[in-house]
Parts: structure tokens; C-alpha cells; sequence
């Protein structure tokens, strides 16, 4: 069985289709990646327009509260196999929106993430690179991340409706601070 | 230039030119509406932006009516002040429709009243139960640090910046 599972995941690394899906600065950097300088399609991966039939997910740089909520729909209208790429540092801490009120600040606490690319924004070689090693990841069976989800969902969805479902105000009541003005 | 002061004349309005093209007026709450209206005869058709400052010093929020005239290449800012503990202003949509995004957007952000305006309903901020977050005396980074629990070792050795005031 092993042996099945180990062709399946060569074949799954070398058909990678990612959802032509944007939410921050970096997606500026995927048009010379996908295009003919730099061409990700030599590495067997093109851009999907609907979530069903994609394999990628990209978040490409940072997320507001509003936008992780449509991205949490779109990951879980993926069919698995699916990987998730957080691009640059906004995805990792903040990054620059780091005292922000409406970005997120760490993307794996929503949604479970299988590489990370540094930078701000990565160059398209940092995301060829990114998608080589993700490969990788996948031949071996590494890249697991949508087990993950699946595993420990409790805690995930625990996570988003802090944010989402949230009935009191984060910090003092508006009504307080307007009277105290 | 020297014609449009002309016509200004009579309504009892300082102009202060910011270069050739664009010139201010500040006026009083209750003459915003009458002000407005007046450019709009004047060829300041277009309704470009409407925006809001939050003077706490002061006690006042400002906002702040951009307008063109297309016709004389010509710019006008219109401010207002009102007083910060009764944010109330009158809705300027019988004179531009468009002010009622606009308006709905200061009331989200800066919690503005405006009076006439149907539809003030969230706009962009997802459940948001805290203080408008553009005032002054809202504080992002307590807001983001209790919202999501950022920790120290979880920026792999990576500091937090020293904030700027």
C-alpha cells in the first residue's frame, strides 16, 4: 500500500493546480511568475478559477477579519488533497500590520498552513522555490496540513469563532468610552 | 480665481487658496447644507470625498466636503466641525446621492450620526462590537493583541517593533 501511496503523492506533486485567488499585496507577484519570465507552468501548475477543482490555496499577504472568513469558506470547499502557501511575513505574525485591528495575525491558527514563504513581498524566484520544496513535501507525504484540519478541527474552529462569533467588545464597551469623552 | 471670491462674496465666506486650483472654506454646522448646495450652482458638480478627522484635542471631529467643478478645473474643500461628544451631522444625500457610502463609511469608522442617511448599517468591518476604530482613543494594539492573542514566542525570536507615537 505503501508503495501505491508513494506513486500517487509523485503524480499529486507533479499536478498542483492553485486557485486563482488574491487577497493581499503579493498577488502582484504571481502574474511574472505565471507568465512566460518566469513560467510556473513548467512545474505543472496552473492557475484553477473554481475551489473544487484546486490543490493550492495561496494567501498571498495579509488577511483582514473579513477576508479570512472567505478564505476559511474556500478552503473548506477544496477537496483534499489540498495545501495551503502563506506568502510573506503578514501571514507569519502580522508583519507590518502587526498592532492592525482588522488584520489577522497568525494565519495558522485558522486555517492550517504547509509552507510559508519569507519576505515582503517574496520574489517570483522565492515562490518557484517555495513550490520546488513543496513538492518535495508532497512526494514524501509531508505536506499533511488538511489532516491536520480534519484532526484537530475543535481547536480551529474554536480559533475562528473567537473572531467570528464574538457577543462583547474586545476591549472596553463603545458606550463607555464615548460617555468618558 | 478672482471671480469665484466674488461670488462668494455675498455668502459671508472666507476663501483660503491652497495653490491655483484648489481653494477651502470653513463654515459653521448649520450652514453646510446652504454652502453646498451654493457650489453646486456655482459648476461644483462633482461630489469627490468626504472625509473626517478626529481633532481630540480639541474635543471635534471635522469633516471635510471635496468637490470639482470639471467645467472651471477647479477644486473646493468645505470643512465643518462638530463636537466630539455628540457626533450628530445632517445627511448632504438630497444634494449628492453618493454622500450616502460615504457617509455610512465615516459612520462605521469615526461613529458619526447622520441624520436623514437610511442605510447606516456595518460596511466593511466584520462583527465589530468595540469603538469606532479610527478615533483617537481607540488602541489598535491592545485591540489586536487581546483579539489574537499575539505572543511573544510565537514570532520565532522575531521582537515586536518599538511602537512610534
Amino acid at each position: 500500500m505503501s508503495e501505491w501511496n508513494d506513486l500517487v503523492n509523485f503524480f499529486r506533486g507533479r499536478s498542483m493546480w492553485m486557485l486563482h485567488y488574491c487577497t493581499g499585496c503579493g498577488a502582484i507577484e504571481l502574474p511574472p511568475t505565471m507568465t512566460s519570465r518566469w513560467d510556473m507552468e513548467r512545474f505543472g501548475i496552473i492557475p484553477m478559477a473554481t475551489p473544487r477543482q484546486a490543490d493550492i490555496l495561496l494567501i498571498t499577504g495579509y488577511l483582514a477579519e473579513k477576508t479570512l472568513k472567505r478564505v476559511i469558506y474556500t478552503y473548506e470547499q477544496m477537496s483534499a488533497p489540498k495545501w495551503v502557501l502563506g506568502f510573506g511575513s503578514c501571514t507569519i505574525n502580522g508583519g507590518i500590520y502587526w498592532d492592525s485591528y482588522s488584520v489577522i495575525q497568525n494565519l495558522d491558527k485558522y486555517i492550517p498552513v504547509d509552507l510559508y514563504i519569507a519576505g515582503c513581498m517574496p520574489r517570483p524566484e522565492a515562490i518557484l522555490d517555495a513550490f520546488v520544496k513543496l513538492r518535495e513535501l508532497v512526494k514524501k507525504g509531508e505536506a499533511k496540513g488538511y489532516e491536520k484540519y480534519v484532526n484537530n478541527y475543535e481547536w480551529y474552529k474554536a480559533n475562528q469563532d473567537r473572531l467570528f462569533k464574538r457577543t462583547t467588545p474586545v476591549l472596553k464597551k463603545a458606550e463607555e468610552v464615548i460617555k468618558s469623552a | 480665481m478672482l471671480e469665484i471670491q466674488e461670488k462668494l462674496k455675498p455668502m459671508g465666506l472666507k476663501v483660503r487658496w491652497l495653490g491655483d486650483w484648489e481653494f477651502e472654506v470653513s463654515v459653521p454646522r448649520e450652514r453646510v447644507a446652504e454652502v453646498l448646495s451654493y457650489l453646486k450652482t456655482m459648476g461644483f458638480k462633482t461630489f469627490i470625498h468626504l472625509a473626517c478627522v478626529d481633532w481630540i484635542d480639541d474635543q471635534e471631529f471635522e469633516l471635510i466636503y471635496n468637490l470639482e467643478s470639471y467645467e472651471n478645473a477647479l477644486q473646493a474643500i468645505v470643512k465643518v466641525r462638530i463636537p466630539r461628544n455628540n457626533p450628530v451631522m445632517e445627511s448632504m444625500m438630497s444634494i449628492w446621492g453618493l454622500c450616502q457610502v460615504y457617509e455610512r463609511e465615516i459612520h462605521e469608522f469615526f461613529g458619526i450620526e447622520f441624520i436623514g442617511n437610511p442605510n447606516l448599517k456595518p460596511f466593511f468591518l466584520e462583527n465589530w462590537l468595540d469603538t469606532p476604530p479610527l478615533r483617537k482613543d481607540f488602541d489598535t494594539l491592545a485591540y489586536s493583541q487581546e483579539l489574537f492573542e499575539f505572543k511573544e514566542d510565537e514570532t520565532h525570536g522575531i521582537e515586536a517593533p518599538e511602537r512610534i507615537e
